[in-house]
């Protein structure tokens, strides 16, 4: 097995053109970084906000500087140390390819009803990526030295906030 | 294979900031822990007035007291080994997060709605941890000697849930 790290963003507000996570592999880093795992996830308990509908954009990056630094979390103590690889919130980024486009409803979920903002928070369905999970013969995404990964939410809403969680391998 | 185990706390009580369920590897402990699958399943009959929480998976540097459970092998022919102790509402030091859900601890309908409470109540839903199942690239969580993974309630004290971690220790 490949040292394996999450990284989580929790309550991410949303705002327009907002990179709400990424994982950047600098150049020069002398690692590989895979994708294997996002999840996008409507955990908010409260307060009530009136939520609209947001598209949520999976790039490739080129660059990512300044914003909120994460420090991933390990799955084994023991594991290769990350090096010069970093991950954020809100940071200034380079996007290349489009891999994929996300509807999500910033609304707050309920106990009371079953819409769009409540389907969002069971994890079965709010796997947005996971390219190379179950078939080891398909590629995850592979962040080559200066490649990263970053979702932006593309529409002018500042409304309620995400969970964010990419799951990526270092070797 | 490895040897195989299911710790499942039933009928688990809701508390501000409890330790609903955890697994702890003690220090000096031969054996190391992989933790493949976590479930929390809605599973309660009784009528509660239910809340929105979050359920937070956390690693632990340390776990001790609480109600002991005792995990159930795959095979019976598997012992577990004595310094991995499992545990309800134990007495933890949470560190890193994994992962957070939300959770509704309301109590599931039989036929009259279908709302976060019932949905809860699916087993594929259930599911709120799978690293690494089906695919050995990807690590499951490890637990080495004085590591542990606990699932924190931060809010909701009303209703309960069941919850269940699948791990091999070996």
């Amino acid at each position: 097995m490949a040292s394996t790290y999450i990284v989580k963003a929790v309550a991410v507000a949303f705002a327009g053109s907002k990179y709400m996570i990424d994982v950047f592999n600098p150049a020069a880093s002398g690692k590989i970084v895979k994708i294997y795992r996002i999840w996008v996830e409507n955990n908010q308990v409260g307060p009530a906000v009136t939520g609209v509908t947001a598209n949520l954009k999976l790039f490739r990056t080129t660059a990512a500087s300044a914003g909120y630094t994460i420090v991933p979390v390990s799955y084994d103590s023991a594991n290769v140390a990350l090096g010069t690889i970093t991950a954020g919130i809100g940071r200034t980024i380079t996007a290349s390819s489009l891999f994929r486009n996300y509807f999500i409803s910033n609304d707050e979920p309920t106990i009371l009803t079953g819409t769009n903002d409540e389907w969002q928070q069971f994890k079965h369905i709010t796997e947005l990526w996971n390219s190379g999970t179950r078939n080891t013969a398909i590629d995850p995404i592979v962040c080559q030295a200066g490649q990263g990964v970053a979702i932006q939410n593309s529409v002018a809403t500042t409304v309620g906030n995400i969970d964010l969680f990419i799951e990526f391998t270092v070797q | 294979m490895a040897a195989t185990y299911t710790l499942w706390s039933k009928n688990t009580v809701f508390a501000a900031n409890k330790c609903m369920a955890s697994i702890f590897n003690n220090t000096g402990s031969p054996v190391v822990v992989k933790l493949y699958r976590i479930y929390a399943l809605n599973n309660q009959y009784v009528a509660v007035t239910g809340v929105l929480t979050n359920l937070e998976v956390r690693k632990l540097t340390s776990a001790t007291g609480g109600t002991t459970i005792t995990p159930v092998p795959h095979d019976t022919l598997n012992t577990i080994n004595a310094n991995v102790v499992c545990a309800t509402n134990a007495t933890v030091t949470p560190t890193d997060l994994y992962r957070r859900v939300l959770w509704s601890t309301d109590e599931p309908t039989a036929n009259t709605t279908m709302t976060i409470d019932e949905f809860e109540c699916l087993l594929p839903f259930g599911c709120i941890w799978s690293m690494g199942y089906g695919d050995s690239n990807v690590e499951p969580i490890t637990l080495n000697a004085n590591e542990g993974v606990g699932i924190i309630n931060t809010g909701a004290v009303v209703g309960q849930c069941d919850l269940i971690f699948e791990f091999t220790a070996a």
